[in-house]
């Protein structure tokens, strides 16, 4: 109050006037007291007016008088019914020296106001009833509290045991040490630098204000008449949800003020639930009066805890929550027990419940884990990422759960804030959920704004993902689930893995099979397990298992790209019970190449047990794995070297093509035969030595022999295997004649001039694509005179060749006859065509089916096949296989090169033997 | 006309029977006017020069290297138109090149021999079957048992490592240089056969015994009245394919009432490199028999004749087929009949009752079955079998005969045959 105002602010009023007096000033808590003085100037009445606002359906005015205590509201002059509650003011008794028989502060409410000019009536008694003073009101309701106006209330005795903050409002438990002095009161509130609000201390539906019986505080207050009701809990329109502590008192100086923590919607709740004897019917009352569903659950939540967790069985257990980013909470936590079945399961925010259920990851419980657990039998463990999530300032997440069986449980776990190490680091003591986080991190929109979002997200699952896998076994022993091992397994890059393993599941089939690799990436392989058969296992695990099935191992190929040493895990599921996880060490080996495949193929138990699924072995993959595992590199102009033995011949009518491989001792029984066949003095005769390891016996022999046999011909090497379609390949490379004959290095000529009686019928024979002689073994029965198409019904699925007549003496037709199929041992052709069909194709692992590859293809181009049996040579075929004993890993290469045949006649790529015309 | 003669060793370093053979033949037409004949014989390393495979010992002999084994018969030493060979041929300038065996020489040689001297007779004289039979060309089975034809097959059955293919490419191979031979000369019709069986034209091979120097007879042994022929002598190389063993055991059964009656003298080389037990088996047999069995070791071809003085009979105990074997021939040339197995060139050679008696191949107790008739065999019967024995086929006439097939096409030949 400023003292040198005080004359403006006085009003004359003339009592013998007797009339009511308009005063068309306003009335206002920024105006001065009104004071009404006798001649003497002495004050004999005063009233002013504090606070006028709404407050839900409510108007209120706050204001005190002294002298005449009669106060009615107008409307358009017309009176409005309204309530006046009386507070004490010392403050306005210290500074006015005027008798009052009445509390002087008052606030008036009126409920649902109408619309319209408000006035206020001041009846001043003892002059006349109809005397009265009118003052108009502004309209503006929301007024601050004027501090200066209310200087000097008088403090009382107070404590505040707990302010809630809901939005938009404050309830506060507390109580007040003068029980007659709480109707009327204001209780005056600040928080952090804002100004002073004044909330009369009066019910209204809005605020609810109850009082609450409080013995406890009678008792230390030596009051000793616990009768009255000395706690209160109320409802202020006070929005404390920016503050972490508001200051509370009920003098308007706020010099008694108390500091008062303030427990948010999210926040610990301790202080609620200390008060929760006293006041929790209190505030459950409030609660459902404000009908405000927040703080409805808060309350319920306080119940759920006093009631006490401990006395009811766990649902949920949170392991950690960390905060990433500030508003991003990432739970691990655990199901207590199988036969919970959660309803819901949310974190309370102060927006609300946040919904933890729909983004929740399951995984199962690793064995320790469970062991661990008192309850837990099938428990599984979680994890969940929320956006979005603003932790409370305490550092504590409330998570609420229910079960469908109405079984609740609150509780609060401390958060952690976490940086990506953090993060790591619990991923990696939650193996179990690894994979889950990881996903759930790298689909969260919160967290993708953060720097090298992406990086740090693969980083993070390489890095859990190695930690995991380290910790892996390639075997599992759990017969609620699988017994499995994983044996072999190999890295083919681009084309995947090859897997070679065994499974027994005593109770019931694998749900799902899929393979993981750090960088996140997956792939279901369910359908491609290939059930082998492991009489092995089988029988080791009879005793145990009845129904264990011989046919219990597997070979899978996965699609996954996997260079070697990448890490990769499998993982079995089994509908609700854990996941299996198994460990997929790439198995150690020297070997690539073809030495790759023999090593893969012989890995394969017992093939002639599966005879009849063996096209389909290939089919499921393990062909695509093979035709990445066989060698493809190309063999460089300038790698290749020869040496020329003699004089080469002019202008050669043959290129004579021998591929060598191990056995360079039958180049020497050939150049035997071939010194007295004039054939070869100008023939062009080529050795090609497709083995390493044999180039310089092969050169010592070639030497050796060159100056006896006096026939020119040449050696070419590579340091290389190549196998026998890329050996003749090289060999035609370098061939200068334009014919070729493609001789195995096994074949003996019975007599001279074959050669060129040979090369008269390639020019000869209607359409001749390709000539070959009838070979004949070492006993002269026929070892090829053509070959046909040929289905087996032991090996369905494979189309393979037949030798008519192999083995029987022969009594045929020397005039030439076409045939579907010729050998390559012994076959002669045209170098063009050769060149331009792209040769023997590499596709086929060391050697089958090339030849009848290549004859299928001159087909293509509407040549025909001659035998011309009038040449016959001796062909000591000692390769040669018996399909339907699968042994070992040549006759599975054999078949390899079957189903390639095959797939490339379905292709289109080559003609089909069985139905093009000869 | 200019001969040259390869064989697979000299005498003068080893005294097998086709060496000696051999070098008769060379001595026998270097001894006629109008005939020069060269020797060229195949030593061993050490024996050689470094640098170079060829050695002359003389003007018309010699050395030359190589290491051609069974199995492969594959020549060691350079055979092309710069090699040494080449060089010896073209100095030597022959019209007949005589392979007198080709076991270490190598069968490319024979194609060697044809490219540097195209125009020359290429002859060659089968000693075993080496051609055919890997097992040391002895034409039995590695088990034991005796092999009467060879294919791939069988003979893959008797070397298990080995496939039917690898025998069918030996074959394949040594016929190779077969075809470039023109005239093959088996000096027993049993081996001939053989090589017929095996696939060599018949015209192209004919039988014509190896010859031995004239030498004068000697006399019967001076034995006293009703002594019993019971003086019997083994002369050659002391190995199991030699049977001495075979005949040891026979000695050994003779009955103690007997034995006074019986000797046996063995005289030959090559014991110390037999297998231990073997020499056990030999030494036990030789200690055990004191009384009648006599060891000797090695000879010279030199003293054969004194040997021979003062012995009944030669007893062979081969348990293979044999060719032609020498001794036969030194035992007529001397006069002593000839006790055999019943198999091969032996029997071909010696006629029963004629040359001398043959007992069943590989079976002591049938020669031990064979002395006791002897011991009851009359003087005079063992003295008119003397009178039947048969000539030895001279050198003279060996090499008279050689001459004649060197100078005649294939034609004459079989004119002659």
């Amino acid at each position: 109050m400023r003292s040198g105002d005080a004359g403006l602010s006085t009003q004359l009023f003339d009592p013998a006037k007797g009339s009511l007096i308009e005063l068309r000033q306003h009335l206002s808590s920024t105006t001065e007291p009104f004071v009404v003085r006798d001649a003497s100037s002495a004050p004999t009445a005063a009233i002013k007016l504090d606070q006028a606002f709404f407050r839900g359906s409510e108007l209120c005015f706050v204001g005190w008088r002294l002298g005449h205590a009669r106060i009615e509201i107008l409307c358009n002059g017309e009176v409005v019914k309204s309530d006046l509650a009386e507070l004490s003011r010392d403050d306005v008794m210290e500074a006015f020296p005027i008798e009052s028989a009445f509390k002087p502060g008052f606030v008036i409410t009126i409920d649902e106001p109408p619309v319209g000019e408000f006035t206020l009536r001041w009846h001043i008694l003892g002059i006349g009833a109809s005397n009265a003073v009118e003052f108009a009101l502004d309209n503006n309701w929301d007024q601050q509290v004027d501090e200066s106006a209310n200087a000097g209330a008088h403090p009382v005795e107070f404590a505040i045991d707990c302010a809630i903050s809901v939005p938009g409002r404050m309830i506060l438990t507390g109580w007040l040490g003068d029980h007659h002095s709480l109707r009327g009161r204001a209780v005056y509130v600040r928080a952090g630098g804002g100004k002073v609000r004044m909330f009369p201390f009066v019910k209204t539906d809005a605020n609810g204000l109850a009082r609450v019986f409080r013995p406890d505080v009678s008792r230390a207050l030596g009051a000793g008449d616990d009768r009255y009701p000395l706690g209160f809990v109320v409802c202020l329109d006070f929005d404390a949800d920016m503050h972490r502590e508001v200051s509370i008192a009920f003098d308007a100086s706020m010099s008694a003020a108390k500091n008062v923590t303030v427990t948010s919607i999210d926040g610990d709740l301790s202080a609620v639930q200390s008060v929760w004897g006293g006041s929790g019917f209190a505030l459950q009352t409030l609660a459902a009066t404000l009908d405000d569903r927040l703080l409805l659950d808060m309350i319920d939540d306080v119940d759920v805890m006093a009631m006490g967790n401990y006395a009811l069985e766990s649902l949920v257990a949170i392991d950690r929550a960390l905060v990433i980013n500030g508003s991003n909470v990432l739970l691990f936590g655990r199901l207590m027990n199988d036969d919970v079945e959660l309803s819901s399961l949310e974190i309370v925010t102060r927006k609300g419940p946040c919904d933890l259920m729909g983004n929740l990851r399951r995984a199962s419980l690793p064995a320790h884990i469970r062991a661990q657990a008192l309850r837990a039998r099938d428990g599984f463990a979680f994890v969940t990422l929320v956006d979005g999530v603003m932790p409370p300032s305490h550092g504590m997440l409330r998570i609420r759960a229910a079960a469908r069986d109405g079984r609740r449980q609150v509780f609060e776990v401390p958060t952690v804030v976490a940086d990506w190490s953090t993060i790591l680091g619990e991923i990696n003591t939650h193996q179990y959920l690894a994979d889950e986080a990881v996903s759930q991190i790298s689909e969260s929109r919160g967290l993708r704004v953060l720097p090298n979002f992406q990086e740090r997200v693969a980083s993070l699952r390489r890095m859990s993902f190695v930690t995991r896998q380290s910790a892996m076994s390639d075997h599992v022993d759990d017969r609620t689930t699988t017994i499995a091992a994983v044996d072999r397994v190999y890295a083919l890059g681009d084309a995947g893995l090859l897997v070679f393993g065994w499974h027994h599941e005593p109770e019931s089939p694998i749900e799902s099979v899929s393979v993981h690799g750090p960088s996140g990436a997956v792939v279901d392989v369910t359908d491609a397990l290939f059930p082998l058969p492991r009489q092995d296992v089988s029988d080791s695990l009879k005793s145990r298992f009845v129904n264990v099935a011989e046919m219990c191992g597997f070979l899978c190929h996965v699609r996954l790209p996997t260079q070697p040493g990448e890490l990769r895990a499998m993982r079995l599921t089994f509908g609700g019970k854990r996941d299996v996880w198994l460990k997929l060490e790439q198995t150690r080996t020297e070997a690539h190449g073809v030495e790759l495949i023999k090593e893969v193929l012989s890995s394969i138990p017992a093939p002639f047990k599966i005879r009849d699924r063996l096209f389909t072995l290939f089919d499921k993959g393990l062909g695509d794995a093979i035709e990445a595992m066989r060698p493809k590199r190309q063999v460089e102009e300038t790698q290749i070297q020869q040496r020329q033995f003699g004089a080469a011949p002019a202008s050669p009518g043959v290129s004579v093509i021998v591929p060598l491989y191990g056995r360079f001792d039958f180049m020497r029984h050939q150049l035997a035969h071939f010194a007295d066949d004039s054939d070869f003095d100008d023939a062009d005769l080529i050795y090609v030595v497709d083995d390493p390891s044999i180039v310089t016996p092969t050169l010592d022999t070639a030497t050796a022999y060159s100056g006896l046999i006096r026939k020119p011909f040449r050696v070419v090497w590579y340091g290389r295997n190549l196998g026998f379609a890329g050996a003749n390949n090289v060999g035609v490379r370098v061939a200068r004649a334009d014919k070729l004959l493609l001789l195995n290095s096994d074949v003996i000529p019975r007599a001279r001039g074959w050669l060129s009686t040979l090369s008269t019928a390639l020019d000869q024979l209607p359409e001749a694509g390709a000539v070959g002689p009838l070979l004949q073994f070492a006993d002269d029965s026929v070892q090829h005179a053509g070959m046909a198409p040929k289905r087996d019904a032991y090996l369905p699925g494979f189309l393979l060749n037949t030798h008519p007549g192999k083995g029987q003496s022969w009594g045929g037709n020397e005039s030439p006859s076409q045939h579907p199929l010729l050998t390559a041992a012994c076959f002669m052709l045209r170098t063009a065509d050769y060149r331009r069909l792209g040769g023997l194709d590499e596709g086929y692992v060391i050697g089958d089916f090339e030849d009848s590859d290549l004859c299928l293809k001159l087909v293509k181009l509407g040549r025909k096949l001659w035998l011309v049996p009038k040449v016959k040579l001796w062909h000591l075929e000692r390769q040669s296989q018996n399909l339907e004993q699968i042994a070992g890993h040549r006759q599975l290469i054999t078949l390899f090169n079957g189903w390639r045949y095959q797939k490339r006649i379905e292709a289109g790529v080559i003609a089909d033997p069985e139905t093009a015309k000869y | 006309m200019r001969t040259v003669i390869f064989s697979h060793g000299h005498p003068k370093f080893s005294k097998g029977g086709g060496e000696l053979a051999a070098y008769h033949l060379f001595n026998g037409i270097n001894a006629l006017e109008g005939h020069e004949a060269w020797f060229v014989a195949r030593a061993p390393e050490k024996l050689l020069h470094l640098g170079t495979p060829v050695a002359a010992l003389n003007e018309r002999e010699f050395l030359i290297a190589g290491n051609a084994e069974i199995p492969t018969l594959t020549a060691t030493i350079a055979l092309d138109d710069t090699s040494d060979f080449a060089d010896l041929l073209r100095r030597i300038q022959p019209d007949v090149i005589h392979f007198h065996h080709y076991i270490f020489l190598g069968m490319e040689m024979i194609r060697a021999a044809r490219n540097t001297c195209p125009n020359a007779k290429i002859v060659v004289t089968l000693h075993e079957y080496i051609a055919i039979c890997m097992n040391s060309g002895q034409m039995i089975k590695t088990d034991g048992r005796l092999c009467y034809s060879s294919s791939p097959r069988e003979c893959a059955e008797c070397f298990p490592d080995r496939t039917p293919e690898d025998f069918f490419l030996r074959e394949r191979y040594i016929k190779t240089y077969f075809d470039l031979v023109d005239l093959f000369i088996s000096p027993s019709e049993f081996l001939r056969q053989r090589y017929i069986d095996w696939g060599i034209e018949a015209d192209r091979i004919v039988m014509l015994e190896n010859g031995i120097p004239d030498a004068p007879a000697i006399l019967p042994r001076n034995a006293g009245e009703d002594e019993v022929r019971g003086r019997f002598a083994y002369f050659g190389q002391i190995n199991p394919f030699k049977g001495v063993d075979l005949i040891l055991e026979a000695f050994s059964k003779l009955r103690k009432r007997s034995r006074k009656h019986f000797s046996l003298d063995i005289y030959g080389s090559g014991l110390q490199w037999q297998q231990q037990a073997y020499r056990d088996r030999l030494g036990a047999l030789i200690e055990d028999n004191k009384d009648v069995i006599r060891f000797h070791g090695p000879y010279e071809p030199s003293e054969l004749g004194t040997l021979m003085t003062s012995i009944d009979w030669v007893v062979m105990g081969s348990v293979w087929w044999e060719n032609s074997p020498l001794v036969i021939q030194e035992a007529f040339r001397f006069g002593r009949p000839v006790i055999c197995p019943d198999i091969g060139g032996m029997a071909e050679k010696v006629v029963p009752n004629v040359g001398g008696f043959h007992y069943r191949a590989r079976e002591s107790f049938s020669l031990f079955a064979l002395l006791e008739e002897i011991e009851g065999m009359s003087d005079d019967d063992y003295l008119a079998m003397l009178s039947r024995l048969p000539r030895h086929y001279s050198l003279d006439a060996a090499v008279e005969a050689h001459l004649a097939y060197y100078g005649h096409s294939r034609a004459a030949v079989e004119i002659t045959a």
